[in-house]
């Protein structure tokens, strides 16, 4: 039983009401604990890179820090002892304890939805969205061009980037390519909106409309995403008398 | 199947009819509806299988039925329950990852019972000899692969009828006729094709419907047509250049090194099937040599700039005014670059490049999806660059224009070989040794 | 709501947001980079980005529900396409969304003049500020540095989506591509 084959939806909608859950505290314990058993789980029921895992990880890391230091900086004052001294600031120390607490919170934000992404394939949850949770086919089906769409729009950008190169554009620093982007994104929204009207007359061409259509491959709810979600629930639920 | 009685069309924003009085019947075979760009011939197609008027603000007045019935009768996806389509640009007609998801979607969308899908996704692989696709990714196939799945993805609904938008285009020649020897094969489909170069499809079809700025100028059976001629340049040739084009390596593929002596003044034709390295060869050319100036495939793609005159004006100081006349832009002078039209956009790419002094014009495929006149103003370009002293290098899978050239290239697997002359169209195994010509096919006719 | 939409005006929706989705990639990783030095106040500036697909579908097609929906089906295509922040993301599409759809709705989806869509990207900084305040915690921080970091943000809105969206649109108005579109119609075509 791996959580990989956990119905999308719900262990969207699972992974989201922790995550809120998490806003509401202020200790560092509760995220740590958050942390620490998603990782058993991924480490447990998946099978996921943790190479990749960790790649994704690392802007988050710097997000966390900064989080840790603006906290300690521009945090509101709290009544304590004094942990330490920066820039002729007293930084007391349950001043020191909320910054660790909300730099933890990313990171167990960070945590979840890495354990989401890496486990949920990307078509199966728009199918699973149209299946339980009412989106509609237009949408979702749309959201699938618009994913199909990437390589498409890769190449473009690449034929474009020579093509204005060639014209004697500098494309040789990461700040002369950057400074170019706003002329690239015309020419590259203006091709788009064609191809757009293009894929659309092909969808409705082959009789896609808004309305009835049969669903063959059902992604179902199963007793066990039930299971898998009191699982995690059941984490929280530590994590919360963990901070008490 | 459709008959239609005066029927007039024009989009809301313009006053310029795009149908005028268009009284058509077409009964059951296979029918060609041509006409130049701008004829009218795709926004008919268009009302055929009722994309439109719904999907634009258009205007239609006449009488149109389809099947039978007013097309005003029939319910949104309606009547694509019973007609099928294929449309020209392979890159914009899927919509999943993979073929069967694709076959699948369609069958969802027609409400086909679940328990049916499987059953009709192999039925429909398997009579069109495609069963080894089912599970490859759409993206990974060519242009010519990506067009029999169009045309499956048509056919699983089983509709009465097929329609087919230029699906030629993308295609090199003998791709382009193996699809049409593949389509003849089926033999009781009602297929209605719009197409600008009838003489790709041989004798395939039965009638012949022809439009010509919004009216029907031609309605009989079909008699095969010849296809549209091109004169070979006769500018001076004078000062040999020498033109070195370096290695490029990629995973699997590899540009050998060639080195180029051309005259000022020559027209040169680089021919050679999709994927034989053409592009990457003529990238090379000009990336290495500042002498070489590029016109790809979408001129577009030469444009940043918000209107035509600063498109012209950036990067130098010399004055634009000679061009701007030369190139016939001056009434477009304000206008965006890239709402111009396709022959104004690749006037406005060779004005760019002759502001810097270019001695050598490169052009990338100038000729896909073009109609008889676009491909003429191309070919009176071309000769007056030549005439003007500057050297032409085109990249072409159309072996009628290519006649406009003095001297000929050919290109497989990275590897080019030339220069030749006129006999090269005597060189019957040459020809079909670079899938220029198919087995059976009668050599094209060169001059 | 999605009644009165035809299927091009959502594919297009779609495929606006998968240009931006795109294009923010080439700019995240210096945003990250910004992040580790100052804190979160890093993003703020830049945060107008993510309103811009909701102004220009809005103004483009102009039609109840544009803004809402484009915010979401670009936070659902920047899930698909594996941004890290992972499902949340839709979350923030929502909330976004509602925000500057909020500001067209008052306006009866009649107006669309650039004081509507600076205020629009300003609804969507509001109703995006309210959610990061809570789930990042910031009633921790000073009220002064988080009023600062809402200025910004709401700069940014008005500034990167409002004047950015408009003058993009009316960029793209001008090739030709939007023929079929609302926005054709509305007769302001040089305004």
């Amino acid at each position: 039983m791996s959580l990989h084959d956990m119905n999308p939806t719900v262990k969207f909608v699972t992974l989201t009401l922790i995550m809120f859950g998490l806003a509401l505290f202020y200790n560092p314990r509760t995220p740590l604990v958050i942390i620490v058993g998603t990782l058993l789980i991924q480490l447990v029921a998946t099978d996921v890179s943790w190479k990749k895992w960790g790649m994704f990880l690392i802007p988050f890391l710097i997000t966390a820090i900064g989080t840790f230091w603006t906290t300690l900086v521009f945090g509101k004052n709290l009544e304590g002892e004094t942990w330490m001294t920066i820039l002729g600031q007293d930084i007391t120390d349950e001043e020191r304890r909320i910054a660790v607490a909300l730099s933890l919170r990313v990171l167990a934000f960070t945590v979840l939805s890495l354990l989401f992404m890496m486990t949920t394939d990307s078509k199966r949850f728009v199918m699973s969205l149209m299946q339980q949770a009412k989106l509609s086919p237009t949408i979702a089906y749309s959201a699938l061009v618009g994913f199909r769409f990437i390589p498409l729009l890769q190449r473009e950008l690449q034929q474009l980037q020579y093509a204005h190169q060639l014209r004697g554009v500098p494309f040789n620093t990461k700040w002369e390519r950057l400074r170019h982007v706003p002329k690239l994104l015309l020419p590259l929204l203006a091709g788009s909106i064609r191809r757009a009207e293009r894929i659309a007359f092909s969808m409705e061409a082959r009789g896609f409309t808004s309305g009835k259509r049969t669903i063959y491959d059902k992604v179902e709810v199963k007793s066990s995403d039930f299971v898998w979600s009191g699982v995690l629930l059941t984490l929280f639920g530590i994590a919360i008398w963990a901070g008490i | 199947m459709v008959e239609t009685e005066s029927l007039h069309f024009r989009f809301l924003e313009s006053s310029e009819a795009i149908l005028e009085d268009v009284t058509v019947s077409i009964r059951q075979g296979r029918t060609i509806l041509s006409g130049a760009s701008g004829s009218g011939k795709s926004t008919l197609l268009a009302l055929f299988n009722r994309l439109y008027p719904e999907n634009c603000d258009g205007i239609l007045d006449g009488r149109l039925e389809l099947l039978g019935r007013s097309y005003d009768d029939y319910a949104p996806g309606e009547i694509n329950q019973r007609v099928g389509t294929v449309f020209q640009d392979p890159d914009t007609q899927f919509v999943m990852e993979r073929v069967e998801e694709e076959l699948i979607f369609t069958l969802e969308n027609l409400s086909t019972p679940v328990s049916d899908i499987e059953q009709r996704v192999t039925e429909i692989l398997e009579s069109l000899q495609l069963s080894d696709y089912r599970n490859r990714k759409i993206d990974s196939l060519s242009g010519g692969q990506k067009q029999r799945i169009a045309v499956a993805c048509a056919l699983v609904g089983r509709p009465e009828w097929l329609l087919l938008d230029e699906p030629l285009t993308h295609l090199d020649p003998v791709t382009a006729q193996e699809f049409v020897k593949w389509l003849d094969k089926m033999k009781d489909l009602n297929v209605i094709v719009v197409e600008h170069r009838p003489h790709l499809w041989g004798d395939y079809f039965d009638w012949h419907i022809e439009l010509e700025r919004g009216c029907v100028v031609r309605n009989e059976s079909f008699r095969s047509v010849e296809d549209f001629s091109f004169v070979k340049s006769n500018a001076s040739l004078s000062a040999i250049q020498r033109y070195k084009v370096k290695e490029v390596r990629r995973d699997s593929f590899q540009l050998n090194e060639t080195v180029l002596h051309v005259r000022a003044g020559e027209v040169i034709a680089i021919l050679g099937p999709n994927g034989s390295g053409k592009s990457t060869f003529l990238r090379s050319l000009t990336e290495h040599d500042h002498r070489v100036g590029l016109v790809p495939q979408s001129p577009e793609h030469l444009f940043f700039m918000n209107s035509v005159v600063r498109e012209l004006q950036f990067g130098h100081e010399t004055s634009i005014e000679t061009v701007l006349s030369d190139m016939e832009l001056h009434n477009q002078r304000f206008l965006h670059p890239l709402s111009l039209s396709h022959g104004q956009k690749r006037r406005l790419a060779v004005g760019i490049q002759s502001l810097s002094n270019k001695q050598l014009l490169a052009f990338d495929e100038p000729t896909a999806g073009q109609d008889e006149a676009s491909l003429h103003a191309l070919e009176a370009l071309m000769k007056r660059h030549a005439e003007q002293g500057q050297t032409i290098l085109f990249v072409t899978h159309d072996l009628s224009f290519a006649n406009i050239a003095n001297t000929f290239y050919l290109m497989k697997d990275g590897e080019l070989s030339g220069p030749f002359g006129d006999e090269l169209w005597q060189n019957t195994e040459m020809l079909l040794d670079y899938r220029l010509k198919g087995r059976g096919e009668r050599c094209h006719s060169m001059t | 709501m999605l009644k009165s939409w035809k299927l091009k005006e959502v594919v297009l929706v779609s495929v606006l947001s998968v240009v931006f989705a795109v294009v923010y990639l080439l700019f995240v990783h210096i945003g990250n980079l910004w992040a580790g030095l100052i804190g979160p106040i890093a993003y703020e500036w830049i945060f107008g980005i993510w309103f811009i697909v909701s102004i220009i579908s809005a103004y483009i097609i102009r039609k109840p529900g544009a803004a809402f929906i484009s915010e979401v089906m670009a936070a659902t295509i920047e899930m698909l396409i594996g941004n890290a922040i992972g499902p949340r993301i839709i979350l923030v599409g929502i909330v976004q969304g509602l925000g500057a759809e909020a500001v067209f709705a008052m306006t009866g989806y009649r107006r669309y003049e650039l004081w509507v869509l600076m205020l629009a990207g300003f609804g969507s900084a509001v109703t995006s500020f309210v959610y990061t305040y809570f789930m990042s915690g910031f009633a921790m921080l000073e009220p002064g540095y988080v009023a600062t970091m809402f200025g910004l943000r709401a700069i940014s809105g008005m500034v990167i989506a409002g004047i950015g969206g408009k003058l993009l649109s009316d960029l793209l108005l001008k090739t030709g591509s939007l023929r079929g579109y609302a926005i054709s119609r509305s007769g302001n075509v040089h305004g």
